[in-house]
């Protein structure tokens, strides 16, 4: 059921709908939902043997009445050297479609480290495969199925928010 | 087209595949006219360096990434979405398929990286490298990939090599029969991979 469930999350409704499937399906990757900041849905893809980089993905809730932002990501040593917040994107001047229906312009898809990730009040963001993730640089050993990696994310209001990721092939 | 219809698009496909529709397969991925022809394209197998030939065995498919293993974001989600397509087939058609991995970070791919990372998703991989990126353009330039590595810069060991993340699936003509765009739903992508390996010629 991974599968479906983080692909589904590509489409705007997709979106909706795992956030909702997230919020009923994994209470354990989650923090409090009473919290201000909550973050469902965290997961690491397991990372192939001797892969340098790892990603992780998630799903960022402000519950309340004032915008925040996501600044920073890290992780225990044992784990990573690095996390940092990164976003894949087409790059500057590309086309944002990703392919035109003559095959024939797919956007040159570059990996950038972003600043910070704006949550605004009452809003929902999305961590996913393609565009915005947590990248664990320097990995100390493979991320294996089933794994859970503590993440600390610090947030502009909220401070530090601590997650499960849990590694896998989707959320969930 | 916006993804949530290719995703309508890719259902339909499914839905139809199999309906005993004659003529030639509609396939959910993109279909390029004229289509590309790849099987003049050669690059060096890291493991050992042979020639590898873009073009699919008789009968057979294969499919063709460009992409580098330090990449954690879009490669391994679409190796992952592969696998799954892969394995999605009947075991008979599935075996008729294989995968080229292109590394296009050939400093950093060593071929015991790239051995060891396309061990994590297939079974058996072909994985394509040269350090000369004169070649490597020239096979990128035939599939339509493009690719940007950044300057040599010792104070960023991490860097990232941007690159257009199509997946490609090629026949035994050497022809490129259908594209599928990063994000392609991994079921339509069993959905076209099903109807190429059953359609008459084959």
């Amino acid at each position: 059921m991974s599968d479906p469930t983080r692909t589904a999350s590509r489409s705007v409704l997709g979106t909706v709908l795992m956030v909702a499937l997230i919020a009923t399906a994994c209470g354990g990757a989650s923090t409090d939902p009473t919290d201000t900041i909550e973050v469902t849905g965290a997961w690491a893809r397991s990372s192939p043997m001797m892969a340098m980089a790892g990603a992780a993905y998630m799903t960022i809730v402000n519950h309340g009445d004032s915008d925040d932002a996501l600044l920073a990501a890290a992780v225990a040593d044992t784990v990573a050297g690095t996390a940092e917040i990164h976003e894949t994107r087409p790059a500057e001047g590309e086309p944002a479609e990703s392919m035109g229906d003559g095959g024939d312009t797919a956007p040159l898809m570059e990996m950038v480290h972003v600043e910070r990730i704006d949550v605004p009040a009452g809003a929902t963001v999305v961590l996913e495969p393609g565009g915005l993730h947590v990248m664990l640089l320097d990995l100390v050993e493979p991320l294996t199925e089933g794994a859970e990696i503590e993440l600390t994310l610090t947030f502009e209001t909220a401070g530090e928010v601590v997650v499960t990721a849990v590694v896998g092939d989707g959320p969930g | 087209m916006p993804l949530p219809l290719r995703l309508l698009v890719g259902v339909l496909a499914l839905l139809t595949a199999g309906c005993g529709a004659t003529g030639p397969p509609e396939l959910a991925g993109v279909v390029r006219t004229p289509a590309l022809e790849v099987a003049s394209v050669r690059l060096p197998a890291a493991e050992d360096g042979r020639p590898v030939a873009f073009q699919a065995d008789p009968g057979e498919l294969l499919i063709v990434y460009f992409g580098y293993t330090f990449c954690p974001d879009i490669c391994p989600t679409t190796m992952g979405d592969i696998r799954a397509a892969v394995a999605d087939l009947p075991d008979d058609l599935a075996e008729r398929v294989s995968v080229v991995f292109v590394t296009v970070d050939p400093v950093r791919d060593t071929p015991e990286a790239l051995e060891r990372y396309l061990g994590n998703f297939f079974d058996e991989a072909v994985t394509a490298r040269t350090e000369d990126l004169d070649d490597l353009q020239a096979a990128a330039d035939a599939f339509g990939v493009r690719f940007e590595i950044p300057e040599p810069d010792p104070t960023t060991p991490n860097y990232a090599v941007a690159h257009t993340a199509v997946t490609y699936v090629v026949d035994d003509t050497g022809t490129v029969v259908v594209e599928w765009p990063f994000g392609f739903e991994r079921k339509p992508m069993t959905a076209d991979l099903q109807a190429l390996l059953t359609k008459e010629r084959l």
